[in-house]
């Protein structure tokens, strides 16, 4: 047989490096995670009319199509100075809920679980979603794979295409949803609901019973200790596509509120010289460096920073599901340990899974006044929503006739920088001890990136796609003692 | 025989348009879809067909504009899991295989073009993948007899 090598494919770019820094006794000095930024989306994006920009930014990242998609539309509502109808952001949220249930599926069962199933330090060639499946099961993972795919079809339904939406418009939605697609979609809520049951199912009896695993959950290892910034709606609970950006310190008190443009009051980015992507962080607390503890002006978004900083979920069981994590943090908050992003996020898979039930069960849904009117001429619009990663913010201002002069996108990976490099450095001082390094240990420290489902090409505005990563090793002298990649 | 061609790439990067723009000139000759990602989207377009073509962008080191073909297990290359956001192509169909075996196609091609620029915007490719479009196209019609 003719071996063909295609390792990688296209789709390379947004390329991630953990450098880790040994001292005189081979313990670990520091560690970097590095990306390579690309700011090619802002520029593409000037000189197309704002009406272009939300299917065009949906093909920003394969992955995270939905989030761009849905941020963009707020943007363009903002650049027309336009308040969607009441039926219009109905259909928004319904499509961003159900994007989120497709989304948070593929990184729990691809990412999270295989970790926890196979065990940390196990053979990398098994340690993943094949593997996965084999633990748990085939008829699980067909059952897991066939309910996520109802959610893909709701998003078909709505968006007008399955993978790259196209019926987002300023001030609505291109189309109304019919009583019919209402009732079939309805019915498709029911898988998404199993799901979101399946699989906290699944990490109760993996991690939640697993004493080993659980130490690692609350233990010190997988920590950052920073601020968090999340959406609330008027109730304080959580809210994915609308509401009012909050940003809590470590201890847990309230900083600041926000809305639209005001983020530019609340966040600063820094140049580092060991990275092309900035490093955020909170303009009233200031530059800290890249340090985690009291002070810190570095802040997470994402799953555990909406469970950190919301009142809990605007849905019963996603509710009944956060008070049990809450008590199992001795209901203190905020938590700090970062594998309990992938706790939050399954309960954000069954939260969203029963708001788009919620929102199919009105039948106003189906309302045919699904787009205002625009009177103002185009001008500068922000658009915030909660991506499936965390808080994602389109910023565009446009001349009089809708055309993009200016874009600036801000992603949760860029948002999450700083968390992401504290818990990768403490992961590595925890398990790299004496010069010993192996692939179970590089593997733990890899697994204090993995709840942020780094996702480079939204990061690095760059191309979507496996994202490549490699691992080197100094000694304190410079000389590199060790390279791992996963490409 | 119920036939899908898969386009998989960036519409606005360069030559990694270059498996959308193969498949879509296919519209209307036979079912097709265009794809972003090779992630579990892969097995939810190809369920329940008998033959899958699939068409993208690959880097081997050849010439630009080199046409190659490859079953899934050869595209399967070196890959590993460990600390991805994503599912590259060949994990995704041994998934599906594993999972849905007697509801895959039991036919899979995979055609990849050899690309030269996929970090400039821009919905043309380069040149020398321009050229090999049509060649490719023939390349996926075969598969269609």
């Amino acid at each position: 047989m003719q071996k063909i090598e295609i390792s990688p494919m296209t789709r390379l770019e947004g390329h991630g490096k953990i450098s880790v820094f040994l001292d005189d006794n081979g313990n670990v000095d520091n560690a970097f995670v590095q990306t390579v930024e690309f700011r090619g989306y802002e520029r593409f994006l000037q000189g197309m009319p704002i009406e272009e920009v939300p299917r065009t930014v949906s093909t920003v990242c394969g992955v995270c199509r939905g989030v761009h998609f849905s941020a963009a539309a707020k943007a363009t509502d903002g650049v027309y100075g336009v308040e969607p109808t009441p039926t219009a952001k109905k259909i928004r949220e319904l499509f961003l809920n159900a994007h989120y249930v497709e989304d948070h599926c593929a990184i729990l069962y691809a990412l999270g679980f295989p970790d926890f199933v196979m065990g940390p330090t196990s053979d990398p060639a098994g340690r993943n979603l094949i593997g996965l499946i084999s633990a748990v099961g085939t008829e699980t993972g067909k059952l897991v794979l066939k309910k996520r795919f109802s959610a893909v079809k709701i998003i078909e339904i709505l968006g007008g295409k399955p993978l790259h939406s196209v019926a987002a418009l300023p001030g609505g939605w291109s189309k109304s949803i019919s009583e019919e697609e209402r009732l079939q979609m309805l019915e498709l809520s029911k898988d998404l609901i199993e799901l979101g049951q399946i699989t906290l199912k699944v990490f109760d009896d993996v991690v939640l019973k697993n004493e080993k695993y659980m130490e690692l959950v609350v233990g010190d290892s997988y920590k950052a200790i920073v601020n968090y910034m999340a959406t609330v709606d008027e109730n304080g609970k959580c809210n994915y596509y609308d509401g009012t950006q909050k940003v809590i310190d470590l201890n847990g008190k309230e900083i600041v509120r926000f809305k639209g443009k005001e983020y530019l009051d609340v966040i600063a980015e820094r140049t580092l010289p060991w990275s092309y992507l900035k490093m955020p962080y909170l303009k009233s607390i200031g530059w800290k460096g890249v340090v985690d503890g009291e002070g810190t002006g570095l802040y997470a978004v994402g799953p555990l920073a909406r469970f950190n900083v919301c009142d809990g979920f605007n849905t019963p069981q996603a509710q009944e599901h956060y008070e049990k994590m809450l008590a199992a943090f001795g209901g203190k908050k905020p938590v700090h340990n970062i594998l309990a992003y992938h706790w939050a996020r399954a309960i954000e898979l069954l939260n969203a899974a029963e708001r788009v039930q919620e929102l199919l069960s009105d039948k106003s849904i189906t309302d045919p006044d699904v787009r205002a009117k625009l009177t103002n001429k185009p001008n500068e619009g922000v658009g915030i929503i909660e991506a499936v990663r965390g808080t994602l913010i389109h910023h565009y201002k446009t001349d009089d006739k809708g055309i993009v002069t200016d874009a600036n996108l801000i992603v949760a990976t860029t948002n999450n920088k700083g968390p992401i490099n504290v818990a990768v450095r403490r992961a590595a001082k925890s398990f790299i001890k004496n010069g010993i390094i192996n692939e179970g240990l590089i593997n733990m420290v890899e697994m204090a990136y993995r709840p942020y489902d780094i996702c480079f090409a939204c990061a690095t505005h760059a191309l979507p796609g496996r994202m490549p990563l490699e691992i080197d090793v100094y000694e304190k002298n410079g000389t590199h003692l060790k390279k791992m990649r996963n490409f | 025989m119920k036939t899908i061609v898969l386009g998989i790439g960036n519409p606005f990067m360069a030559d990694d348009s270059v498996g959308i723009k193969v498949a879509e000139s296919l519209e209307g000759v036979v079912d097709i879809k265009i794809l972003t990602t090779t992630d579990f989207n892969i097995i939810d377009a190809v369920l329940g067909y008998d033959r899958a073509v699939i068409v993208d962008g690959v880097i081997t080191g050849s010439e630009p504009g080199t046409i190659i073909e490859m079953t899934r297990e050869q595209a399967a290359g070196k890959s590993r899991f460990s600390g991805t956001h994503n599912l590259s192509l060949a994990e995704s169909l041994r998934i599906g295989y594993d999972l849905f075996g007697d509801e895959m196609p039991k036919d899979i091609r995979i055609i990849g073009v050899e690309v030269e620029d996929i970090e400039s915007f821009g919905k043309g490719c380069t040149p020398k993948v321009e050229a090999a479009i049509a060649p490719a196209i023939e390349r996926v019609k075969k598969h269609l007899l």
